[in-house]
């Protein structure tokens, strides 16, 4: 495993050096490098993304990188193990999604959108789907600080239409 | 020769990564004006990865009715719900396959609750594709008519008529699949060859 590094630069200045084997979990990053418009010693500009979310993009990438190199060693690992590390990955997942507010999420999830990490879209979705479970609208409406733009009409005639599910 | 391609195809790279820049420039930067709040996430995060991943088709219809925004989304036919509901399978005999039987053990998915109630012959679950189920309304003798097929989407409460068939037995073995995004099903029944 090449252990290039790259220097990935955050909207608001801040520089950060990463792994190209982490940086390539982002498909943006790893077309980049593909097509070698990556300079070595210049760093990538992200525009979309704050230092403070790069960094948590940063500390996944080389989270699941790590793993991934665990496989190659350790080809033959029983079923066991795989499922002791599947819940390792699992634990740390939860445990870094605990740590961030709704509002971190979002922006989490556009910059995984921008640099198009799909493992890292899908893991933010869930959290925020987990959230919209067993509620009730007005809950969600309060989590997420939505606005309920329906007449008292339109939400009667909502809830009759799906009656079974508000029970 | 080799290197030339290479630096007329990075220039190309360039050329697409600038342009996605300026597109998605105006969203990302609109939605962090915005505090980022959910109702800003682009509309196919929401409705492709977050509706999506709802692991109980109720959480679905309750995001129906959080707002306008959310009930039209949802509605759309781009939206497909993942979860496959393919949970049902018919073991029994379609007679004693009741409401009971076919109904009961779906977990969080109460549908004698929504089942229509001008119905008043049994309906039973006779087979899943994805998101939608094939149901079948009892023949009813008073009454004289045949059993009917019905294609139901329980996200959208959508029934649809099966057209009747010539051969088609209720007792026949019933299978249900098609090309889900493009709204196509086909219903598939065994009949017994018969010859002559």
């Amino acid at each position: 495993m090449s252990s290039n590094m790259i220097m990935l630069k955050s909207s608001d200045g801040a520089s950060f050096e990463i792994e190209e084997a982490a940086a390539r979990k982002s498909k943006i990053i790893a077309n980049m490098i593909e097509v070698e418009c990556v300079d070595e010693d210049k760093a990538i500009p992200l525009q979309n993304v704050t230092g403070n979310i790069l960094a948590l993009v940063i500390e996944y990438c080389n989270k699941h990188i790590v793993d991934d190199d665990d496989d190659v060693a350790t080809e033959e690992a029983s079923e066991e193990e795989e499922e002791a590390k599947k819940k390792k990955v699992d634990d740390w997942e939860a445990e870094f999604m605990n740590s961030m507010s709704l509002e971190t999420m979002f922006e989490l999830l556009l910059a995984a959108n921008y640099l198009n990490i799909k493992s890292l879209i899908d893991l933010v979705c869930q959290t925020i789907a987990n959230n919209i479970k067993d509620k009730t609208p007005e809950e969600v409406r309060k989590i997420f600080s939505i606005e309920n733009d329906f007449t008292p009409e339109e939400e009667e005639e909502i809830r009759k239409e799906n009656a079974w599910a508000f029970g | 020769m080799a290197s030339l391609r290479k630096r007329k195809r990075s220039k190309r790279a360039l050329n697409w990564m600038k342009r996605r820049k300026v597109n998605d420039d105006d969203d990302a930067c609109e939605a962090r004006r915005k505090t980022n709040m959910i109702d800003d996430l682009l509309e196919s995060l929401l409705s492709m990865e977050i509706f999506s991943k709802l692991s109980n088709p109720r959480d679905v219809i309750v995001c129906k009715s959080v707002s306008k925004r959310w009930n039209s989304l949802i509605s759309s036919s781009s939206f497909h719900y993942n979860p496959s509901l393919a949970l049902i399978l018919n073991t029994h005999p379609h007679p004693r396959a009741t409401n009971e039987i076919s109904l009961e053990g779906w977990k969080g998915f109460e549908l004698r609750k929504y089942i229509d109630p001008e119905v008043n012959s049994p309906v039973c679950v006779l087979a899943s594709y994805r998101d939608v189920l094939l149901c079948m309304k009892y023949a009813s003798s008073r009454c004289k008519t045949r059993s009917q097929f019905y294609i139901v989407n329980p996200v959208t409460m959508r029934w649809t008529r099966v057209p009747d068939s010539e051969n088609a037995l209720s007792t026949y073995p019933i299978g249900l699949s098609g090309n889900g995004s493009k709204g196509m099903y086909y219903v598939v029944m065994l009949i017994p060859f018969v010859e002559d």
